[in-house]
């Protein structure tokens, strides 16, 4: 993924989230502001409808609700490897396959960040998440965790050794509470029959509004990557190693 | 160790928050995850459909969920028909409950969603209102879906 090199890296995306608090109530104009400033790079404009996903506490536990959001707006690359997303009071800048290593995908969240700030000038950060989504597919019809993940359910010895479709979801605070990774195991839909695909998606959140102010965000994504990088190294075996085919650099 | 999934659903996934057990982990306090309050909305394009995907399930009731999952997430552009189409169904018979169900031709590599709506309505009144959707909504997409997906009434 990254420190170390892979021939075949798992990862199928990496994006950098950001939250806003606004100076000032959302203007439906922003997002073509925005777009005349990008559409140098990213000329491909859609809109995607919003479904917000959400845990919701009630009598019978956990629940997962879904519901409406405002639309997004979609700035695509012509090559489709890349794009900026744009919604009240939020950027996302997604990077998706091939991943060109962080000394350029950086730069390109500084640009999306920096056109932002400038249109629709923005009191601070509500949250901000680097995130990066690997997927691992394989083609046994059962397979162990334990043999390329470091970090997976652990299923006692009286429960039946065999098990379907699983999550696990463990938060990591950083920096006094103010900031947290976010570490996801779980399986996934496969788009063929005969594939086990399982996520591995690392989430390194500044989860305390306004923690960092706007100026800092630089240093902050050098750290929240470096943490990111460190966990996906920690929660992989040689095996997994192994499948990605790790290049000496 | 997991095995491929053929009829477990997702909804038996372990319950989020309960399900891990880390040894020598200390979780200071038992509280509801923080995440949960403040990631709302799926901003990964990779996942997205997936959610969308969880989303029908709550709209539709799915007679093969898994294999329902899997046409979805190869015919992708089905999933936002799908999404618009409960208003249009719900237009014209109320609120009645829906199915979603795969019919398959292993032979022929045929596979074809149907939308199963299930009314109380006579064979007549059933038969008109079918018309009824198929002239107001259904004509509009027929030619995007192509074969891949299609809808029914039948008696509850």
């Amino acid at each position: 993924m990254m420190g170390r090199k892979y021939r075949n890296p798992p990862l199928v995306e990496a994006l950098c989230e950001f939250k806003f608090i606004p100076n000032q109530p959302w203007d439906l104009t922003l997002p073509g502001l925005i777009y005349e400033k990008v559409r140098g790079k990213f000329p491909d404009k859609r809109q995607q409808i919003g479904i917000g996903v959400q845990f919701v506490s009630t009598e019978k536990g956990l629940e997962h609700k879904v519901e409406p959001t405002p639309p997004r707006v979609q700035f695509h690359k012509k090559d489709k490897t890349a794009l900026i997303q744009v919604a009240p009071d939020l950027l996302a800048i997604n990077q998706l396959k091939p991943y060109p290593t962080w000394n350029k995908f950086k730069p390109m969240i500084l640009e999306g960040f920096k056109v932002y700030k400038e249109i629709a000038d923005p009191k601070g950060f509500r949250r901000i998440g680097l995130r990066y989504i690997n997927i691992l597919e394989f083609k046994d019809e059962k397979i162990e965790l334990k043999d390329y993940f470091q970090y997976y359910p652990f299923i006692p010895d009286n429960m039946p050794r065999l098990h379907g479709p699983f999550l696990t979801r463990v938060e990591f605070p950083y920096e006094k509470r103010n900031e947290k990774l976010i570490l996801t195991l779980s399986s996934l839909i496969s788009k063929k029959p005969d594939i086990i695909p399982i996520l591995l998606d690392l989430d390194y959140a500044m989860a305390e509004p306004e923690y960092i102010s706007l100026g800092q965000i630089s240093e902050w994504l050098d750290k929240a990557h470096e943490r990111v990088e460190n966990a996906f190294e920690a929660c992989i075996t040689n095996k997994a190693r192994d499948i990605f085919e790790e290049v000496e650099s | 160790m997991i095995q491929q999934s053929k009829f477990s659903s997702p909804e038996l996934m372990i319950t989020v928050g309960v399900s891990v057990i880390l040894e020598d982990i200390i979780y200071s306090i038992p509280m509801r995850p923080e995440v949960y309050k403040d990631r709302n909305e799926e901003n990964s394009v990779y996942r997205f459909p997936q959610d969308l995907i969880d989303y029908i399930e709550n709209i539709y009731i799915f007679k093969n969920p898994e294999e329902i999952k899997m046409f979805l997430m190869s015919n992708d552009d089905l999933i936002q028909i799908l999404l618009d189409a409960r208003e249009h169904i719900q237009r014209v018979f109320g609120q009645v409950p829906i199915y979603l169900e795969l019919h398959h031709d292993p032979e022929e590599e045929w596979d074809e969603l149907f939308i199963v709506i299930k009314t109380n309505y006579s064979p007549e009144k059933a038969v008109e209102l079918e018309n009824k959707l198929f002239e107001e909504w259904f004509i509009e997409i027929i030619s995007k879906v192509s074969g891949r997906l299609n809808f029914t009434e039948e008696p509850l």
